[in-house]
C-alpha cells in the first residue's frame, strides 16, 4: 500500500500546483480507498488496475497543464502584442536571411560559399518558420481561450 | 454564467456524477463506485476523468462542496447538487426522454425495450 500512494503521488506531482493544492489530499484519498478495495476485492490485476489509472491520470494531466497555461503569469502568459511580433518577424528574418545567402555566394572559396548559402536557405525556409509558426500558433491559440474566458467570467 | 442548454449535451461522466448525487451527498470514492454500478461497469471513471469532471462541474455551479462528515475521514470531502445542477440534470433526462420518444415512435429499435430493461 505504501509504494502505491507513494507512486500515485508522484503522479500527483505532475499536476499544475493550483489543481494539487485543491484537489491533491481528496485525489489521494480516494485512490487509497480504491486501491483498498482492489487489493481486497481482487476484482482487477495489479497490472490492470495500475494500467487504466496511468491512462486516465495521463489524460487528465495534460488537459489541467494546457488550461493552466492561460493562467500563468510567467514567460508563457500569451497576449496581443507577443502574438503580433512573433508574425512580424517572420518576414524580417525572411530578408535577413537573404542577405545572407547573397554575401555568402559572394565568398570566393566555393566550398564556403556554398555551405554557407545552403544552410542560410534551410534557416530561412524550414526550421525558423517552423518554430516562428508553433510559437505564433502556441500564443495565438492561448490568446483566444484567454478572452473567451474573460467573456465567460464577465457574463457570469 | 453559462446558459443551461450551453451546457447540453452533458459527457457520461458529467451526467452520471449529477445522477448519483441527485440522490445525496457523496465523496470522491462513493461517485466512482456508484458510476460503475448505475452504468453496468459501462462508465469506467478513475480518478482523473472523476476530479477533472468535479473541477469542471464546481466552476460550472452545478455541484458545491458539502464539507466533511463528522466521524469520517477529514481527507473525503463530499459533494451535492446545487439548484442549478438539479435544473441542468432535469434538462438533460428530458432530452434523453424525448430522444427515446422518438426512437419509439419510429420503430427504430424493436429490439429495444424502452421500458428500462434490456432486451
Amino acid at each position: 500500500m505504501k509504494n502505491a500512494l507513494r507512486a500515485y503521488g508522484a503522479l500527483l506531482r505532475l499536476y499544475p500546483a493550483s489543481y494539487r493544492q485543491e484537489f491533491g489530499a481528496e485525489m489521494l484519498q480516494t485512490f487509497r480507498d480504491h486501491y483498498f478495495d482492489i487489493q481486497n476485492s481482487k476484482a482487477e490485476t495489479g497490472a490492470v488496475f495500475w494500467f487504466s489509472a496511468i491512462v486516465d491520470e495521463t489524460k487528465n494531466i495534460v488537459r489541467q497543464n494546457v488550461s493552466s497555461l492561460g493562467d500563468a503569469n510567467g514567460f508563457f502568459k500569451p497576449s496581443w502584442p507577443k502574438v503580433l511580433t512573433a508574425l512580424f518577424v517572420l518576414p524580417f528574418y525572411v530578408l535577413c536571411s537573404a542577405a545572407t545567402v547573397k554575401l555568402s555566394l559572394a565568398i570566393p572559396h566555393p566550398a564556403v560559399s556554398g555551405l554557407g548559402a545552403v544552410l542560410a536557405l534551410a534557416m530561412t525556409l524550414v526550421i525558423v518558420p517552423a518554430a516562428i509558426s508553433v510559437v505564433s500558433s502556441y500564443f495565438l491559440a492561448f490568446s483566444i481561450v484567454r478572452m473567451f474566458r474573460r467573456k465567460r467570467t464577465a457574463s457570469a | 454564467m453559462t446558459d443551461i442548454e450551453d451546457l447540453l449535451p452533458l459527457t457520461p461522466a458529467v451526467f452520471h456524477i449529477l445522477l448519483v448525487l441527485a440522490k445525496g451527498e457523496k465523496h470522491g470514492y462513493e461517485i466512482m463506485k456508484q458510476v460503475q454500478l448505475d452504468s453496468s461497469g459501462g462508465v469506467r471513471m478513475g480518478n482523473g476523468t472523476l476530479y477533472g469532471s468535479i473541477k469542471r462541474m464546481l466552476a460550472d455551479d452545478l455541484i458545491a462542496d458539502a464539507g466533511e462528515k463528522p466521524g469520517d475521514d477529514a481527507r473525503r470531502k463530499y459533494y451535492k447538487l446545487t439548484t442549478r445542477g438539479r435544473k441542468v440534470l432535469n434538462a438533460e433526462m428530458k432530452r434523453y426522454v424525448e430522444t427515446a420518444a422518438l426512437i419509439k415512435s419510429r420503430k427504430l429499435a424493436p429490439t429495444l425495450s424502452l421500458d428500462g430493461a434490456r432486451a
